[in-house]
């Protein structure tokens, strides 16, 4: 691609007047390729000679043997004839291993092209999510093509190439007879299987669906498989090899896409800037000349996008002649924090997180506290809870005094059906009322929280309220009143004390479960926003400091009334 | 309704199966932590003043937070003779199930001890039926695994019941299996407390 014949009229007369000791020679070459003279190079190949004329300058600066001193990453890549590029191992058609260890893939195949015109050798380094950006800033890698967003919160932490290489859009996946279609069709049962650490998590937490994390992507399709979740979500590019299988397709569909993500190339931040030009001028002359595209067609993905690439920078406008791009043509970083505000305490909390990592002897992460939207998920979630432990106890009194009147009739129909009623409470699991009053709030009325919180008071009551009530009756029938009386209410609760403080305080630790019907308590949301976080330690030890902190509340409080009323009561007899 | 039935039912029982291996595997593993803790406690009574407020502690742990608590904390693959044995909601599930076993097994095991060391024979063999009666809340309880994703009775019910638009078919779905518990587990309750009564019978003089 470098020869003579895709040199431009402009660029062969500076080149003459850099030369004018050769000009003779030169003016012979020229008019041998006056047809070139007449016309302005084509963007690719003006893009190209940017990227050679940065290739041409580095080599001059290397020096074999001492790769150490060179002044940047392209000049030590140069020297050592090796470019050690970082790839995902497990990324259908983008980077994945074939049954004999080999790399392949669009990704690898870049990678290759890359090495190749750099005239070095390729040295793969596997990678992920968790370690690519770190593995450039140690220096382990020179670059890295690992299926990476490209977003303003990483635009710090790399260089990123520009234009991108590829674009991607969360993609949600479900079953083929889901009626899931939207945002709008995603209900609070539902259990979305999602990439730990994915920046869209919190999106689905946002909408109080339940969330199932998982470190690598193979194992969100086994937990779609195996029907562990509603749904998966994923960047669209990961499922591209699934979608043209017959068998899977027949199951599973994408039932819409999110948020568009340009993915990019990045070096490293210390000594990567003439490399990322090099690769952004690159960049544009393969998306002008269309091998980016033949790249993507050759390992079967989705070429829409490279498509429009080649289309915008092939035609005139974004190449200029010198090889730069206009910046009009380059896709912005996404923001993905733009409705994300910090608090107004965020700095005590950094200090707090310093103190307690100092503790710890290791990083701390409150960033949950951190950010406005999740901090007030998390209050929401505390203020659910004690409505919640409330409700529930106050339910369950009333059912158990419900039961124990019904126990207590003359008609005979009734006690017939407190019995009833009292064997389904004490036989069904507490789940599955609570999923049968979710069914029949779901079919009744607009599933919301605050329906999802009555649901749970009720269910909850019902099933703890089932035992107490029968320990009220055993109780009122234990106290033996005259015929034809019933023994007076607060006298029975005396007798029954031990056993409704028990089932009052099940009632307290039970709570937590309502999160499975969608109720947005404190565990729901720390289990939901935690989905994005890696480190989930300490917020799950506030977790369950919060909740035996619950409990025990409910004991303390359950003993105050004890002593005040119940010890009295005792007397009525 | 028959036609529900058929569709439903096989995955019914598959997933009350799963619900029976969860309690077993967390009743065994309640035996294994806490009749060692019966056993010291009876042994070296001193031992009572670190045990009784563990046992307190394991009583009081909501077991559907310490399910969650574990399932994010626990590593995904965990190293078994050699090979990497893939951590699921399921071990969540059983774990969280047994701490509340151990709590129970522990008291339970210490208590018929106690009557052994009486002499108490039909006392100490009720240590048998509260095995039972603790396996039957733990099937019950393992329905909290939905949560996490395992296919127990109540996650197999409940994806049943999303593919059926119609309300009168989902409540259907759920008073089948409803109905399933309660003769199920009333049957296993009167079974249990002929159980005790057979047990706890004095010997007829002759």
């Amino acid at each position: 691609m470098n020869s003579w014949m895709s040199i431009s009229w402009r660029s062969a007369i500076a080149a003459l007047r850099r030369r004018r000791p050769r000009f003779g020679w030169l003016l012979v070459l020229l008019v041998l390729q006056a047809p070139g003279l007449a016309r302005a190079a084509l963007p690719a190949e003006a893009a190209q000679m940017r990227a050679d004329g940065i290739l041409a300058d580095a080599r001059t600066e290397t020096t074999p043997g001492n790769c150490s001193s060179a002044p940047d990453v392209l000049a030590q890549v140069l020297c050592r004839g090796v470019l050690r590029v970082g790839l995902r191992t497990e990324y259908p058609r983008f980077s994945e291993r074939d049954q004999d260890g080999n790399f392949e893939g669009f990704e690898v195949d870049l990678a290759r092209a890359i090495a190749q015109y750099l005239g070095v050798r390729l040295r793969i380094v596997p990678t992920d999510p968790r370690s690519r950006i770190p593995l450039l800033a140690a220096g382990t890698i020179d670059l890295t093509i690992a299926t990476m967003g490209h977003t303003a919160q990483r635009d710090p932490n790399a260089r990123f190439v520009r234009p991108h290489y590829y674009e991607s859009h969360t993609a949600v996946v479900g079953p083929r007879d889901s009626p899931v279609g939207g945002w709008a069709d995603l209900q609070a049962s539902h259990v979305a299987c999602l990439p730990l650490g994915a920046s869209f998590n919190i999106l689905f937490a946002q909408r109080h669906v339940r969330l199932l994390t998982f470190e690598t992507p193979i194992q969100l399709l086994d937990a779609l498989k195996f029907g562990q979740c509603a749904f998966v979500a994923h960047d669209d590019t990961f499922f591209a090899r699934l979608l043209t299988d017959a068998d899977w397709s027949r199951q599973f569909a994408i039932k819409f896409t999110f948020a568009p993500l340009p993915w990019g190339m990045a070096v490293a931040v210390d000594g990567g800037a003439r490399f990322q030009d090099l690769l952004s001028a690159l960049s544009a002359a393969w998306h002008a000349d269309g091998t980016f595209l033949a790249l993507a067609r050759k390992n079967h993905i989705d070429t829409e996008f490279l498509a429009n690439q080649k289309a915008l920078f092939a035609a005139p406008g974004c190449i200029g002649q010198d090889g730069t791009i206009a910046a009009r043509c380059l896709m912005p970083p996404v923001d993905t924090s733009s409705s994300d505000k910090p608090t107004s305490f965020a700095g005590a909390v950094a200090a707090v997180e310093g103190w307690l990592g100092s503790l710890a002897g290791g990083p701390v992460d409150l960033s949950l506290l951190k950010s406005q939207a999740t901090f007030d998920l998390l209050y929401e979630g505390v203020l659910y809870s004690f409505a919640l432990v409330i409700g529930s106890m106050l339910s369950t009194t009333a059912f158990a005094a419900g039961f124990n009147w019904l126990f207590a009739s003359a008609f005979l129909p009734l006690r017939l059906l407190a019995g009833a009623l009292t064997a389904v409470g004490q036989t069904t699991p507490m789940p599955l009322l609570l999923f049968f009053g979710y069914i029949v709030a779901g079919g009744l009325t607009y599933y919301s929280a605050p329906v999802a919180l009555v649901v749970a008071i009720v269910m909850l009551g019902f099933y703890n309220g089932s035992y107490a009530g029968h320990a009220l009756h055993d109780a009122a029938v234990s106290l033996h009143p005259p015929e034809g009386q019933k023994p007076l209410f607060r006298a029975t609760v005396a007798v029954a004390w031990t056993q409704m403080v028990a089932f009052l305080v099940n009632a307290t630790k039970g709570s937590p479960a309502a999160d499975m019907i969608g109720v947005p308590e404190f565990l729901n949301v720390v289990s939901d926003l935690t989905a994005h976080q890696r480190d989930r330690v300490v917020l799950y030890m506030v977790l369950l400091v919060f909740y035996s902190t619950l409990v025990l509340t409910a004991i303390w409080l359950l003993s105050v009334i004890e002593t005040r009323f119940v010890r009295r009561w005792r007397a009525l007899r | 309704m028959i036609a529900l039935a058929q569709g439903f039912l096989p995955d019914m029982f598959a997933g009350f199966l799963v619900n029976i291996q969860v309690a077993a595997a967390a009743v065994l593993l309640g035996m294994l932590g806490g009749l060692p803790l019966a056993l010291l406690r009876w042994h070296a009574p001193r031992s009572s003043v670190l045990i009784r407020p563990l046992i307190r502690l394991m009583q009081a742990a909501p077991v559907y937070v310490i399910m969650f608590f574990l399932l994010n904390l626990l590593p995904s693959h965990v190293p078994w003779f050699g090979k990497r044995l893939l951590v699921t909601g399921m071990a969540a599930l059983i774990l969280s199930q047994a701490i509340n076993m151990i709590a129970y097994m522990a008291e339970n095991g210490y208590q018929a001890l106690e009557h052994l060391h009486r002499r108490e024979w039909a006392q100490t063999v009720l240590f048998l039926p509260n095995v039972m009666r603790g396996f039957i809340v733990v099937v019950m309880s393992s329905g909290l695994g939905a949560a996490v994703g395992v296919s127990e009775v109540v996650g197999v019910t409940l994806r049943h019941a999303q593919r059926h638009p119609d309300l009168g078919d989902r409540v259907a779905l759920f008073l089948m299996v409803m109905a399933f518990f309660v003769t199920v587990f009333s049957t296993a309750n009167a079974l249990l407390r002929v159980a005790v009564r057979r047990l706890t019978a004095r010997p007829r003089v002759k």
